[in-house]
């Protein structure tokens, strides 16, 4: 009987064996292995692709929020400008639309090939998502795209009220998208607990979701109007009659006004998407802030800083070309104090925001003489950057309305804008596209060395956090390409245009 | 040109201002004992104020056109990106080295005990082989049971009785734990002999091994409810220590992160003492 019990033993030890080996091959053998291009990292190309991907989606996607509000006002007002503003931006919206189309194609082809299991993990946990409704939003946004541009001329005039609604369609369409897509993107980040558990909704709404939501609506709008802003520069540059000049110094006037005005928020918004991934996971707070990526944030204060001083900087330049300002004065303060002293609370409020807890990139190496003194350790916490981004926006917020009292004492001279203000406009937009790829790649970074946060470990490796200066590098060459792109794009739609037209 | 005032007009007071604002930084901030990094970082700040007053300040631009406007945009780019290249090179930056290595030790540890690359699918399915090898392994017994008279109900609880992933038993387990302890970071919430986190996170733990066993740092790691350091309420009701190291640490590396912390015996450092919350 021993003999036999040992044999059903063994049988059963073997079926076992066999049965994980089985398990084991299922997960391997129809799973390609993944490719690798010599002398490029494969995480450099997808995060190349991945990046370039996100900045046409970024514009496509935040544009229209504001053209068919631009049009909508334009036809209530019957202002052209308004009009002329919102079609010169969906023709180049239109232009890098199929950009969109491109980087995404090469993102896909770039996962499926160099980090197939990964490919093959996200595709079967949220197939709906992947083969239906993101396919369907795609085409549907595509169609409705061209049918706004298309329509544009012969939906005037009484039919304008219809031209408007297909731009609202295109709206509602468009962040339908991006909520979709989004949803695989935060569940890579904070994915419900146990998985094996949860539905496909739990995957979707999971806890950094909503907040990605949030903050890439506001922040899409504040890249498409600091876009706006450099499409204007580029025109106001090779203007060459005073209408043109006067047209395009409106239209830049506008871009910063969009892109400031929503910037006042993102902050907020940011801050609540750093707080859910802390809730999620206590540990990727210090990762974020005090460790490894800390420098990353030091990098962002920085840039923030620079954006906001520049924003306010083209406010002033505005300022400068409205007539009578010199003796306007607001509660009896002259005016042009009041912007000056607003600009030296600005850089208090940029110091506080850039003062870090200490000089070092990760807490394993912190010594005092990289620290803040114990006494003066609040300088690095919330409530002192909270305060300081307070200030910075009540700065802004007291500058448009100074810009605001000038305009309805004096008159407002377009076309006479000091020419530097349009190399604050281009700069406003390669800091905000720079700023984009640095925040960018913090959100995929804090995944540490998983693909999918503690569920699905990244072996390949590349799966460390780059240095600040890589990153630096990587991101300063994506923004350039980013600008050659839309540079041309603008040059293709918009100069070669008039020249024919004309 | 008629009443427009020269570059050094322009410049003159705000240099002075700028300048003396510069000093009294670095002076005061050398007398408060900031730190040479940070004091250098103030009187940036001034340079910085000195470069934005001067831009509020100077004269328009000429109005450019044609190629001259091409290159200066060019030219405008190229100083954007040499800049940001610039400041993010010069910060400090972390050793991709170091983590490398880590990863490489963390990983590894997991590909040890599964190899496959879907360590979740295949631990799932392990479980599920492995109750229904138990449940066969029962009908054994009772077949055996019913012919022998013998019961081997002991014998087979023995057999199946779940197998704790261990790795090779380290040679220094206090060393071996030290390294557990780098591996997940946990000096980025706790400080011992004053390295670490500065910010009041998770109590300093150079005297813990007087303060707590062995088996309640265990316990502690595992589940954070079931210690609270004393005057740490706020940060306990947050629930600020992680819950995920049950999947994150083995066994093995627990039980020598807890041995090596044990022999944290400094009681000239203020380590708050344990209070057990989830008996």
């Amino acid at each position: 009987m021993k003999r036999g019990r040992l044999t059903l033993i063994a049988f059963l030890i073997g079926l076992l064996g066999v049965a994980l080996m089985a398990v084991a091959g299922h997960a391997q053998v129809p799973e390609p292995e993944s490719y690798a291009i010599p002398g490029i990292e494969n995480r450099a190309l997808v995060w190349v692709a991945a990046q370039m991907h996100i900045l046409f989606a970024a514009f496509i996607l935040g544009a229209p929020i504001f053209v068919v509000i631009s049009e909508w006002i334009g036809m209530r007002k019957r202002d052209p400008r308004y009009d002329r503003l919102a079609k010169e931006v969906t023709k180049v919206t239109t232009i890098l639309y199929s950009m969109t189309a491109l980087t995404g194609g090469l993102f896909i082809l770039f996962l499926v090939g160099l980090y197939p299991n990964l490919t093959s993990f996200m595709v079967s946990h949220f197939f709906p998502v992947f083969a239906v409704i993101y396919p369907l939003l795609f085409i549907a946004e595509t169609l409705v795209l061209y049918l706004y541009w298309y329509s544009w001329d012969s939906l005037s005039g009484v039919k304008k009220g219809r031209h408007v609604a297909i731009g609202v369609l295109l709206n509602i369409i468009g962040l339908t998208t991006l909520v979709v897509i989004n949803a695989p993107t935060s569940f890579m980040n904070t994915p419900p607990h146990p998985l094996e558990t949860a539905t496909l909704w739990d995957s979707i709404y999971n806890y950094s979701w909503m907040p990605l939501n949030l903050h890439r609506m506001i922040g899409n709008v504040t890249f498409g109007g600091f876009i706006t802003g450099l499409i204007a520069a580029y025109m106001y540059m090779f203007s060459k009659t005073p209408e043109e000049k006067a047209y395009y110094d409106w239209m830049g006037f506008v871009g910063n006004l969009i892109g400031v005005g929503t910037l006042l928020f993102l902050p907020l918004a940011g801050y609540i998407l750093a707080a859910e991934f802390f809730e999620f996971d206590a540990s990727i707070g210090p990762y974020m802030m005090a460790d490894q990526l800390s420098m990353y944030f030091e990098m962002q204060g920085a840039m923030v800083g620079l954006i906001f001083t520049a924003s306010n900087l083209y406010i002033w330049q505005s300022m400068k070309r409205i007539s009578g300002i010199e003796t306007l004065k607001v509660l009896g303060i002259p005016s042009v104090a009041i912007v000056k002293i607003g600009f030296a609370v600005i850089l208090l409020g940029n110091a506080i925001w850039m003062t870090p807890h200490g000089f070092s990139a990760t807490q394993a190496t912190a010594t005092d003489e990289l620290e803040l003194p114990s006494d003066w350790g609040f300088l690095a916490l919330m409530p002192a950057k909270s305060t300081a981004a307070a200030l910075i926006v009540l700065v802004t917020i007291i500058n448009y309305i100074v810009y605001n009292r000038a305009i309805r004492r004096g008159t407002i001279q377009w076309g006479k804008i000091d020419f530097a203000s349009q190399f604050v406009l281009i700069f406003l937009a390669f800091s905000a596209i720079w700023t984009m790829g640095l925040m960018g790649a913090v959100r995929s970074l804090v995944r540490k060395y998983f693909h999918v946060y503690i569920l699905f470990p990244d072996y390949s490796p590349e799966s460390y956090t780059p240095t600040l200066a890589h990153a630096s590098v990587l991101i300063t060459a994506m923004t350039l390409a980013f600008f050659a792109i839309v540079s041309l794009a603008i040059w293709f739609s918009l100069r070669m245009g008039k020249a024919k037209g004309s | 040109m008629k009443g427009q005032k020269s570059f050094f007009d322009i410049v003159k007071w705000k240099l002075i201002v700028c300048t003396a604002i510069g000093l009294a930084l670095w002076f005061v901030s050398g007398a408060l004992t900031f730190p040479t990094v940070f004091r250098i970082m103030f009187v940036l700040y001034a340079v910085l104020g000195f470069v934005i007053f001067l831009l509020l300040d100077l004269p328009p631009m000429p109005d450019l056109s044609g190629g001259k406007a091409v290159i200066a945009i060019l030219a405008f780019y190229i100083i954007c990106s040499a800049i940001y290249v610039g400041a993010g090179v010069n910060l400090p930056q972390f050793d991709p080295e170091w983590e490398k290595g880590k990863i490489q030790k963390i990983i590894e540890a997991k590909k040890r005990s599964h190899p496959d690359v879907r360590p979740q699918e295949v631990l799932k399915q392990t479980e599920e082989l492995s109750v229904k090898t138990n449940e066969l392994m029962d009908r054994v017994a009772k077949l055996e049971e019913s012919i022998t008279g013998q019961s081997t109900k002991d014998e087979g609880t023995a057999a199946r009785a779940p197998q704790k992933p261990t790795g090779p038993p380290p040679s220094d387990p206090v060393a071996y734990g030290k390294e557990v302890y780098e591996l997940y970071e946990c000096y980025n919430c706790h400080k011992i002999g004053g390295k670490g986190s500065v910010k009041k996170r998770g109590p300093m733990l150079d005297n813990i091994g007087n303060l707590a066993t062995i088996d309640q740092i265990k316990k502690k790691v595992y589940n954070p409810k079931y210690m609270m350091a004393d005057g740490f309420d706020k940060e306990y009701e947050k629930g600020l220590m992680p819950k995920n190291y049950t999947e994150l640490i083995s066994e093995g590396e627990l039980d020598a992160l807890a041995t090596y912390l044990s022999t944290l015996k400094n009681a000239s450092v203020n380590t708050p003492k344990p209070i057990v919350k989830q008996p």
